[in-house]
């Protein structure tokens, strides 16, 4: 399959080097020094257990790769505006696009300027990181989830599984893509909010009741939004990602380490979405408002006094 | 009782000007007084002062006042420490962030002793010994709880503007506290859980409309407590929190950022605290507390 992957860093790369070790044509689209890196010495993946150094064709250009049977979006929700755009020379009349990121927006964005049809939404679960440029360390084994928008179990869905499965990913197609993208949302907007403006990791503040409470009633803000929205979720789903993320071992969320480092963050995808769906929907969210009050200064990254 | 950035300017001031002042303090700073005397920087020159220091109150014994500077979230050890400075007509007044602390001393040593204040001035320590007083005139507001105009606060007025402190005898200490409480909670609180100085988030149109959230809240809770505040009142505190100097930090978002313990009792669980009592929900002072819950006694190498 020719695969072009837009946003080789932690997420994406792994997926493109793994795609292209398996004998798949793969571009990967990032840039600076880790385009360099590629460029010269090939890709190198450092996976739980093994590593390898793979080929793969790199540019910071698309079109100078074409179009291509499949893109697979990973770059930061905060690039979306700018990158959707420049990934039309990759578009041909069959090409699919998986959008793998954070939020539940994307996949409208994309499919507003590259049209609907084209557009399969996706969630992964991963911990990897570019460690140095050219080199990608995986940390927890990737799986990824996607599906059509309409429920159908399309053959598109099912050629990219394949493919997707004999490099070794572990990969399901969702019957409800959205519902995933949700669940990982509601989970994920409250703690890398609350993470956040606590400067703590998650098994830290955990073991302080009100953050406990406030971790959950953020969740069922966010839940309260999606059910509102008519997306198919459980009652249930705070008590059980609290449960979920206490049997977790001690991690950092990423928008915390993110906004720590000085790097722009994802809120406007996470807090900024649950505020701006529950204003559509008219579902109140003060918790996500404070957060997102007291995180936007350092949207963009570290700021600095007017 | 506490000669740090705020108590030590008061006490240098007190000195100089020829009252017998004794500074508590404690360790690199009390060795460099009781070395070289008190150092005081303020705006339009600097002067020391020979100053008696100790950190043993019992060396001091019973004064006629106690000027109880200390941080608030220090009272429950600093309260009991005081003992011997109490004699028979020992008046303690109170120059600490929140509106607990005169209630917190009365408790130990009797209602009657204590006058609650507030203290108007940015000082802070430079260096062991050595102080810097910010603010052009240092500005304390104090008086009975009663509001009468007691002998004993006139004399200590009189004695505050000898010493060049401009110093307020309100007839109603209990509003000025609170209305230090209205625009200093909300300004230390946000800008603590946003690391960010006040000015600066109050830019952000989210953030201008939390900080008018979080007054009404304090607002509504001073109101059932039995201090009213209006409409302009909201828009006085917002105003005071715009007007600040750009990058000027709150002396909470200082200490956080420093990793030392935090006066988030006093000024941010304060507000909780007393709504709960008069049923006022405050969901934000709520969240602002928990958020900044982790980091109350400071990072842990400071502890």
């Amino acid at each position: 399959m020719r695969i072009a992957i837009m946003g080789a860093g932690g997420v994406g790369g792994c997926l493109g080097g793994l795609l292209a070790k398996a004998g798949n044509d793969v571009s990967l689209i990032c840039r600076g020094e880790h385009l360099e890196a590629i460029k010269a010495n090939g890709l190198k993946l450092v996976r739980p257990d093994s590593e390898f150094v793979v080929k793969v064709n790199a540019t910071d250009d698309p079109a100078e790769i074409g179009p291509v049977d499949l893109v697979v979006f990973t770059v930061k929700t905060y690039q979306n505006r700018h990158v959707i755009t420049a990934i039309k020379p990759l578009m041909g009349p069959d090409t699919s696009v998986i959008t793998l990121q954070n939020g539940v927006e994307s996949h409208e964005q994309l499919g507003a300027v590259l049209g609907p049809n084209h557009i399969l939404p996706g969630a992964y679960w991963a911990s990897s990181h570019v460690i140095s440029p050219g080199v990608i360390a995986e940390d927890v084994v990737a799986q990824i989830s996607f599906g059509e928008v309409d429920d159908t179990e399309s053959l598109r869905a099912l050629d990219i599984r394949k493919v997707f499965r004999e490099a070794g990913i572990e990969t399901e197609i969702a019957s409800d893509p959205l519902q995933v993208l949700w669940k990982k949302f509601i989970v994920l907007s409250a703690l890398a909010g609350i993470t956040s403006a606590a400067q703590t990791r998650p098994k830290e503040l955990l073991l302080f009741p009100d953050a406990r409470k406030m971790f959950c009633d953020a969740m069922e803000e966010a839940l309260a939004v999606g059910l509102a929205k008519g997306i198919d979720l459980s009652d249930n789903l705070a008590q059980e990602s609290l449960e979920y993320i206490d049997g977790l071992p001690d991690f950092q969320n990423s928008m915390h380490g993110d906004y720590e480092n000085g790097r722009a963050t994802e809120l406007d995808a996470l807090s900024g979405a649950v505020i701006r769906l529950g204003k559509q929907i008219g579902v109140a969210t003060p918790i996500h408002n404070l957060l997102y009050s007291v995180l936007l200064p350092h949207k963009d990254g570290t700021p600095t006094p007017s | 009782m506490g000669a740090g950035g705020i108590g030590g300017c008061y006490g240098g001031l007190l000195a100089r000007a020829g009252f017998d002042v004794a500074l508590i303090a404690r360790g690199n700073h009390l060795r460099a007084i009781q070395k070289k005397g008190l150092q005081l920087v303020q705006p339009d020159g600097d002067f020391t002062v020979d100053v008696s220091a100790t950190d043993d109150p019992t060396q001091v014994g019973p004064v006629d006042l106690v000027l109880f500077s200390v941080k608030a979230h220090q009272n429950p050890k600093a309260i009991p420490l005081i003992r011997p400075l109490i004699g028979d007509d020992t008046t303690v007044l109170t120059i600490q962030n929140g509106v607990e602390s005169a209630d917190e001393i009365g408790q130990e040593y009797g209602a009657e002793r204590v006058l609650p204040g507030s203290a108007y001035v940015l000082s802070n320590i430079v260096s062991p010994g050595a102080i810097k007083q910010q603010s052009p005139v240092p500005r304390v507001a104090f008086g009975e709880s009663n509001g009468y105009r007691s002998e004993r606060a006139v004399a200590i007025q009189k004695a505050f503007a000898k010493a060049d402190i401009d110093a307020e005898l309100s007839d109603d200490i209990s509003r000025v506290l609170w209305s230090k409480l209205l625009y200093n909670s909300p300004a230390n609180g946000m800008a603590s859980a946003a690391r960010f100085s006040p000015r600066d988030l109050i830019e952000y149109p989210e953030a201008a409309a939390m900080f008018r959230s979080a007054i009404q809240e304090v607002a509504d809770v001073g109101t059932a407590y039995g201090v009213p505040f209006e409409e302009d009142d909201v828009q006085g505190a917002l105003d005071l929190i715009a007007a600040r100097p750009i990058g000027a930090r709150g002396s909470m978002q200082a200490d956080l950022e420093a990793g030392r313990p935090l006066e988030l009792e006093a000024i941010v669980g304060s507000v909780g605290r007393i709504g709960r009592k008069v049923n006022v929900p405050t969901p934000i002072f709520d969240m602002l507390y928990t958020i900044l819950l982790p980091h109350i006694d400071g990072s842990p190498e400071n502890r």
